[in-house]
């Protein structure tokens, strides 16, 4: 079982993101995906993704979201790190913007390994000192070694 | 009878696979919305630490099976100073009452004051029989 710090890479780490809204934000992320060759249908991936978010409130509070996947579109489990300054609506339960927006995308015949990334990922990032580290990180590097440091 | 919001509670000791068919049998019938709830000490000691992943564990497993069958669901995960059966008790009240559940679905595992989560937030509670279910299946295994 793959550490977070493994599942990320600097390339999948966008310290400013442009878009503003939900779908603009997840299609930002996603097109690392595309661009690293992780998803070989991306229409699948959106749309397997976009549902989820039709469904439920991946705004896990606290300035967080999780927007997350399971489909045959990836090809093996990946994370995406993005940050927002002005934060973005993702419906969170606390009314709250998400500013610190981490994307999972997974193979379909992975269920398991995709639900404890999610739970250790929810859990890591419920720490008040680790977001307050992420959010003024300076680097893609800073990011990873605050995912090594406190996971 | 009109049953917008259900909620329910799953403890670290919840065996998932019935209750979650069951639950979402439900929403589905009720066409409702489902709120999945844990609660987990708050204490910072390595204890606390597994038992938030492992919360969250149960949480996406039945966010899973909610998806897969088309049904919306919140999932919230609470921390308490000290976890017993009036504290818990409360803390259910207290979610239940600030999201507007009209039902709420509970394991038979929980020890919690019964009468009075009917009495202080007056809707249905469901007390999933979750022993008696895996005592059944495991006889019919065998």
């Amino acid at each position: 079982m793959k550490k977070i710090s493994e599942l990320i890479v600097p390339e999948g780490i966008i310290l400013d993101i442009k878009s503003s809204d939900k779908i603009s934000v997840i299609k930002e992320l996603s097109q690392i995906l595309i661009e690293k060759n992780m998803i070989s249908d991306p229409n699948e991936f959106f749309e397997a993704i976009l549902k989820r978010e039709n469904l439920e409130s991946t705004g896990i509070g606290q300035g967080v979201a999780i927007p997350h996947a399971r489909t045959k579109a990836v090809k093996n489990i990946v994370v995406i790190f993005g940050r927002s300054q002005t934060g973005v609506d993702f419906n969170s339960l606390d009314g709250k913007p998400s500013h610190i927006i981490f994307l999972i995308a997974a193979p379909e015949d992975k269920k398991t390994e995709y639900i404890i990334t999610l739970a250790k990922l929810s859990k890591f990032i419920r720490k008040d000192e680790v977001r307050e580290k992420l959010l003024k990180a300076t680097s893609k590097e800073e990011v990873i070694e605050i995912i090594k440091t406190h996971e | 009878m009109t049953i917008k919001n259900i909620l329910i509670y799953l403890s670290s000791r919840t065996e998932l696979p019935l209750l979650s068919k069951f639950t979402l049998e439900l929403t589905n019938f009720y066409n409702a919305r489902l709120f999945a709830l844990t609660i987990i000490p708050q204490a910072k000691t390595h204890l606390k630490t597994r038992a938030e992943e492992h919360a969250w564990r149960k949480l996406y497993e039945l966010e899973e099976d909610a998806f897969e069958a088309d049904r919306k669901i919140s999932l919230l995960l609470e921390e308490l100073d000290k976890v017993n059966q009036k504290t818990l008790t409360s803390k259910i009240i207290e979610i239940a009452l600030s999201y507007k559940i009209d039902l709420l679905v509970l394991p038979d595992n929980i020890k919690l004051q019964i009468p009075r989560l009917l009495k202080e937030l007056g809707i249905p509670v469901l007390i999933f029989p979750i022993s008696k279910t895996l005592k059944k299946e495991n006889l019919n295994k065998n």
